[in-house]
């Protein structure tokens, strides 16, 4: 038992990404003990619930609006209508960069039993093109609260930038212009599915502690196997050794290249080319798995840069 | 003592120190999990037909539940052993908390262990 303990220790490090919350495009420091309880939607809009443990701590919510001249103080004395809150005038609202104009409400509602108002926050990032709304739990508001942290550490990715996404000490890194289309969180096994310009489909995994991993299933298996169900399936050449070596880092893995075709008799209909790797980071105890699937080439550069990249905190590629 | 149709509030749980039942023997595995064999109480309906009262059941552990079950010595609480659990396995406080209580919850619904609640921390807790 004790051996076994100083194995684990010794092969699996906690990720370089603590504490970093980052899905559809904004970004912020939460308390380790958080962890996101719902996840709703997409990158147009949605919800994220945050808690400690089971106690519903804030819910996010996102919009990113169509109209080109988007009025946020105008959305916000409708919205404040709808929600029945009334502005708040209090000094310490978290004003983050990036969000202008930031405004901080209190519901007329009470939730029975659980004390007084809710608190709302509403921020608008123009260069993101993003409005955020925090409702945040009446025991958790006030000035030095782990939510007024959490606000102030709020940033958002620009229009067409290249985002981050990271939940569960897992982080990820994704091009411009790519939208979540799925997503599945498990313990110990994360998948997203993005989809991006042209026809393309990227998705990125990681799955650990990988020792326990490898020993259910090979590495070519948890290539072949995927959270998602499509229709197409995997033809192609045979799974080929694939070693990634960058500042000193080596990952030793699996990559495989060849198309993606709907079943007998529509096999010539639109094939995609699908190129996906799998490899073992020994530093985090993880395995890291991207398969890209696009209508024009094998894009290798692409699997590379987002394993590279999972799991830094800094794009330093 | 928290009554059966009544949930245990998540302070109280955190604090709860589970114990593991008495064992009857441990068979190691490769993979460093282990085949724990308890004694438990057999269904009612094997005693009306006569049946043994107590019989031998056997669960296989892996190596990270046996990592959990052997921290359920009554001394440790849920919160101790969430946080051995993480630093032991490269992981973050929530996720650990997530995984260990989920595991912790299997191995009392199938008796091979119970949570020992003090009053008081269940009284603060409903607060």
């Amino acid at each position: 038992m004790l051996a076994t303990r100083q194995q684990s220790a010794a092969a699996s490090k906690r990720p370089a990404s603590p504490g970093c919350l980052a899905w559809a495009g904004w970004r912020m420091d939460v308390p380790a003990q958080w962890r996101p309880l719902k996840i709703e939607g997409e990158h147009s809009c949605g919800t994220m619930i945050l808690g400690r443990g089971a106690d519903v701590v804030m819910q996010l919510k996102w919009w990113r609006p169509k109209l080109k001249r988007f009025q946020p103080d105008r959305w916000l004395r409708r919205r404040l209508k709808a929600v029945k809150a009334k502005i708040d005038d209090d000094d310490t609202c978290p004003s983050p960069d990036g969000f202008e104009p930031v405004s901080l409400a209190k519901s007329r509602r009470r939730k029975r039993g659980k004390g007084g108002p809710l608190t709302l926050w509403y921020g608008w990032a123009p260069d993101a093109g993003v409005q955020i709304e925090a409702v945040i739990a009446p025991q958790e508001s006030g000035g030095r609260s782990a939510p007024w942290r959490a606000l102030k550490s709020l940033r958002a990715a620009q229009m067409s930038a290249p985002t981050v996404w990271a939940v569960f000490d897992s982080l990820f890194h994704v091009p411009a212009d790519f939208v979540i289309d799925k997503h599945e969180l498990l313990l110990g096994d994360l998948s997203l599915q993005f989809t991006g310009p042209n026809r393309q489909t990227l998705m990125l995994r990681q799955i650990y502690p990988a020792d326990l991993a490898l020993e259910r299933r090979e590495m070519a298996d948890w290539l072949e196997f995927s959270r998602f169900r499509t229709r197409r399936h995997f033809c192609g050449d045979t799974d080929e050794n694939w070693v990634i070596e960058h500042d000193g880092k080596r990952l030793k893995g699996l990559r495989r290249k060849g198309v993606r075709v709907y079943p007998f008799p529509l096999g010539v209909v639109r094939p995609l080319y699908s190129t996906g790797a799998a490899v073992r980071d020994a530093e985090t105890g993880r395995l890291l798995l991207v398969e890209h699937d696009s209508c024009r080439q094998h894009d290798d550069a692409l699997l590379r840069r987002m394993i590279l990249t999972m799991n830094q905190l800094e794009e330093t590629l | 003592m928290a009554q059966s149709n009544k949930k245990l509030p998540r302070k109280a749980a955190i604090e709860g120190r589970p114990r593991q039942i008495p064992r009857v023997k441990t068979e190691p595995r490769d993979n460093g999990g282990a085949l724990v064999t308890v004694m438990l109480d057999s269904p009612r309906w094997v005693r009306i037909i006569g049946g043994k009262p107590k019989m031998e059941r056997s669960y296989g552990l892996d190596r990270f539940g046996m990592q959990v079950y052997e921290a359920c010595d009554g001394k440790s609480n849920v919160r101790r052993i969430i946080k051995r659990f993480a630093a032991d396995n490269g992981l973050g406080p929530a996720e650990a908390e997530l995984a260990v209580s989920r595991f912790l919850k299997t191995l009392m619904a199938k008796g091979l262990i119970f949570m020992e609640v003090s009053k008081s921390s269940f009284a603060k807790g409903r607060k």
